[in-house]
């Protein structure tokens, strides 16, 4: 849990000077409800496999790996969005259920049809299983899962993926919960506005 | 703090509002404080800002503080000849269901409607096979009561600042929010293209006001209760003030289903499940509700009993009719460096150059554009990702784009048309056996020209202001929307409105009706900021009433 000083020591450095001590005195009871809010969520999930088969978290992980590859940042295997797939195997959320378990076994039917050496999905090599994947990309079952990947790596960490925020920082969100202006490059510099033949406010 | 009044349901008070939200906030505020018993009924739970969480997957995914549609499903349908589907995910009609209602979820954009808005038939003529009407009020009438939502509620802006701004009387009580990267671009796109942007009114609090902090820019706006109480909600601003009168009582996991009326065929009360889905009836001298353009007409038509067959103040059948949502574009763009729009407000720089409908463009519509985040990072990802989604390393690529993107997005006009309809699903029931509402929408074709009209202009902003790289979300037909308008339309003629100028039911003396279901035409986007100038007004009209004894 993130604590009040390190929220304010985190905002100073964010609003240097008079801003900073100004906006901080005027806003100390909701720097410290949002302290409070900063570790209202866990940042971690649970780190076992309870809804999915084996062989259905192994597809599932597979599959992930190759939407939201890991290379030189993480990806979906270091978010651990399996997990985040199986909470919502057991929560019913995001259509997983019976249908989507099936399709997903599907995977592991469809390798073996035309890999009849390989075991299953996540047993084929990082070329086959994108070359298994394009097949069906086109498919409801593709959009899906893939949505389930995109949720499970950016959902908050509580629900199992997204572990450590990792996929946070792979898209450059930070997680602070309070920010001062600057906000980004383009607003640092910003005279003021000036409406047509008016004056700066 | 001495504890908010209760009343038992058994005796009559004064009046009992139906809905917590922007308006019934308004409503029970003015009441109350005018020196009346108010008990507000809420269907929904009574949270505080510290149960609202960053959630993005339980708010926007998973109905964590909006209407379930499993608990209260809806069916949608694009014509009467359609099969009306169960809708699944999110509701076709999407509402906050909690005390302050979608006050506590909106993006607090509060733009007033122009002085157009009000009379654009006799501006413009009539357009064939629609219901497009002058209201019954003018801008001048309520001009008083935008101040008073700007001052009473809390919204920061700019007065002065936009040359299309409608006259006002006041200027704004706070400051505007600090500019974002989206607004510095916006502006200097807008700007070499000879148009006019300027600062965005919104209902947060830019420095502390009236008891509450300024915001702290955490980002989680639109869709989200606001955890620092920065955001004008109801919840934070007229819901407590109400209570403070020690004259109204906000009864919350209070369900209204039905408003019942007597031999003279007046409206006695309401029927309502508590908490323990038990059935109670709290009585009351005068019923307003204000439970928004989906359930207000719903609670009508349900309301149907032998005196009022078609349902209740509907002898015109137009309750739940001329349903408007506001069309609307997205046209997201990235720029070189990062602007990181999650930090802060969603939006704080708008213009209006092309709010008027212009005959030349050859449809009817017109509209503002914002420059905002728009999505947070879940759904930001998701709409990046295209259909079929991209995947593997190139898309990698594309998500690591996002603290560099922006949306500007258009909001624009809706006409009203009789065939888009809330009306009562005849099958299909609500947990708690309450017949559930059907949704018949389609888009008359001008609606979705002025999107596409309205997001070429985006494009040629974004396009100025030097984004390296443009996508624009497909205009579609609209089948979700959190704006709900339309169903209980104001106007003089009994035969062609639900409502009177002063929201008193034709048909209904003692019944009263006011929220997003009164407008007469959609605006442009940006409803509340109306929707509380219009319960304002209306308090004062139902209060001059009770004290004359004309309810």
């Amino acid at each position: 849990m993130k604590s009040i000083d390190s929220l304010r020591r985190r905002l100073l450095q964010a609003a240097p000077g008079t801003l900073g001590l100004a906006w901080m005195a005027a806003n100390a009871p909701v720097i410290a409800r949002a302290a409070e809010h900063a570790g209202h969520m866990a940042m971690t999930g649970p780190a076992s496999i309870s809804h999915l088969s084996a062989a259905e978290a192994d597809v599932a992980a597979a599959a992930a790996a190759q939407i939201i590859p890991s290379d030189d940042t993480p990806g979906a295997r270091e978010a651990g969005v399996v997990y985040f797939i199986d909470y919502c195997a057991g929560a019913g959320a995001l259509g997983v259920g019976p249908e989507f378990l099936e399709s997903l076994r599907g995977l592991d039917a469809t390798t073996r049809e035309r890999f009849p050496d390989v075991a299953g999905f996540a047993q084929l090599s990082s070329a086959r299983q994108v070359e298994v994947l394009r097949s069906i990309e086109a498919t409801p079952f593709f959009a899906q899962l893939h949505r389930l990947v995109v949720v499970g790596l950016l959902a908050s960490p509580a629900y199992g993926g997204n572990r450590d925020g990792v996929g946070w920082k792979l898209i450059g969100f930070d997680d602070a919960h309070i920010y001062a202006p600057p906000f980004g490059f383009y607003d640092a510099d910003y005279p003021g506005f000036i409406a047509d033949g008016g004056q700066a406010s | 703090m001495k504890a908010p009044r209760t009343f038992k349901p058994g005796a009559e008070v004064d009046f009992v509002v139906v809905g917590s939200g922007a308006s019934g906030g308004v409503i029970a505020r003015e009441l109350s404080r005018a020196g009346f018993d108010v008990v507000v009924m809420e269907q929904g739970p009574r949270r505080t800002a510290a149960d609202f969480e960053h959630d993005e997957f339980k708010y926007w995914m998973r109905n964590g503080i909006t209407n379930d549609p499993v608990a209260s499903p809806q069916t949608f349908r694009r014509q009467a000849a359609d099969e009306a589907k169960l809708r699944v995910g999110m509701p076709a009609l999407w509402y906050a269901r909690m005390v302050g209602g979608s006050s506590n979820h909106f993006t607090a954009n509060y733009w007033r409607f122009h002085a157009s808005d009000f009379h654009e038939r006799s501006l413009l003529g009539s357009i064939a096979g629609t219901g497009f009407e002058d209201w019954p009020i003018s801008y001048a009438e309520l001009e008083p009561y935008y101040s008073k939502v700007e001052w009473e509620v809390g919204v920061s802006g700019l007065a002065g600042a936009s040359p299309f701004d409608p006259p006002r009387t006041k200027g704004y009580p706070m400051p505007p929010l600090p500019v974002k990267s989206s607004g510095v671009l916006f502006e200097r796109g807008a700007r070499k293209l000879g148009l006019h942007p300027h600062p965005a009114p919104m209902a947060i609090a830019s420095v502390p006001y009236r008891g509450r902090p300024a915001c702290v820019n955490c980002g989680f706006c639109m869709g989200f209760g606001c955890e620092a109480q920065a955001k004008s909600s109801a919840l934070y601003t007229m819901i407590p003030e109400a209570e403070a009168t020690g004259r109204c009582e906000v009864r919350a996991d209070s369900y209204v289903f039905r408003i019942d009326t007597d031999k003279r065929g007046r409206a006695t009360g309401v029927g309502y499940f508590d908490a323990g889905q038990r059935e109670r009836f709290q009585r009351a001298r005068a019923v307003i509700v204000s439970a928004n353009g989906a359930e207000t007409p719903r609670l009508l038509l349900n309301s149907a009993n032998s005196a009022f067959p078609d349902g209740l103040a509907n002898s015109s059948g137009l309750v739940g009719r001329y349903l408007m949502f506001n069309q609307g574009a997205e046209t997201a763009a990235t720029f070189e460096h990062p602007l990181n729009e999650y930090k802060s407000v969603q939006v704080t720089r708008i213009l209006h150059d092309f709010y008027e409908s212009d005959p030349k463009r050859g449809f009817y519509g017109g509209g503002g554009i914002d420059a905002r985040i728009g999505p947070m990072p879940i759904l930001w990802a998701l709409a990046a990702a295209g259909s079929p989604p991209l995947w593997g390393a190139e898309y990698k690529a594309v998500l690591e784009e996002f603290p560099r993107s922006m949306i500007c997005a258009a909001h624009t006009t809706s006409l009203a048309l009789e065939t888009n309809r809330v009306d009562i699903d005849p099958h299909l029931k609500d947990a708690w056996g309450v017949p559930a509402m059907r949704v018949t929408y389609r888009d008359h074709p001008d609606d979705l020209a002025i999107a596409r009209f309205l997001q070429a202009r985006s494009e040629e902003i974004m396009q100025a202001a030097g984004a390296l790289k443009i996508r624009k979300k497909p205009v579609r037909e609209a089948e979700v929307s959190p704006h709900l308008l339309g169903t209980c339309r104001m106007g003089t003629d009994p035969g062609r409105s639900v409502i009177d100028p002063t929201h008193r039911s034709h048909d209904v003396r003692n019944l009263f009706i006011c929220d997003g279901s009164s407008f007469v035409t959609s605006g442009r986007g940006q409803p509340t900021m109306t929707i509380q100038a219009l319960a304002f007004r209306a308090a004062d009209h139902i209060g001059r009433f009770a004290r004359a004894n004309e309810i």
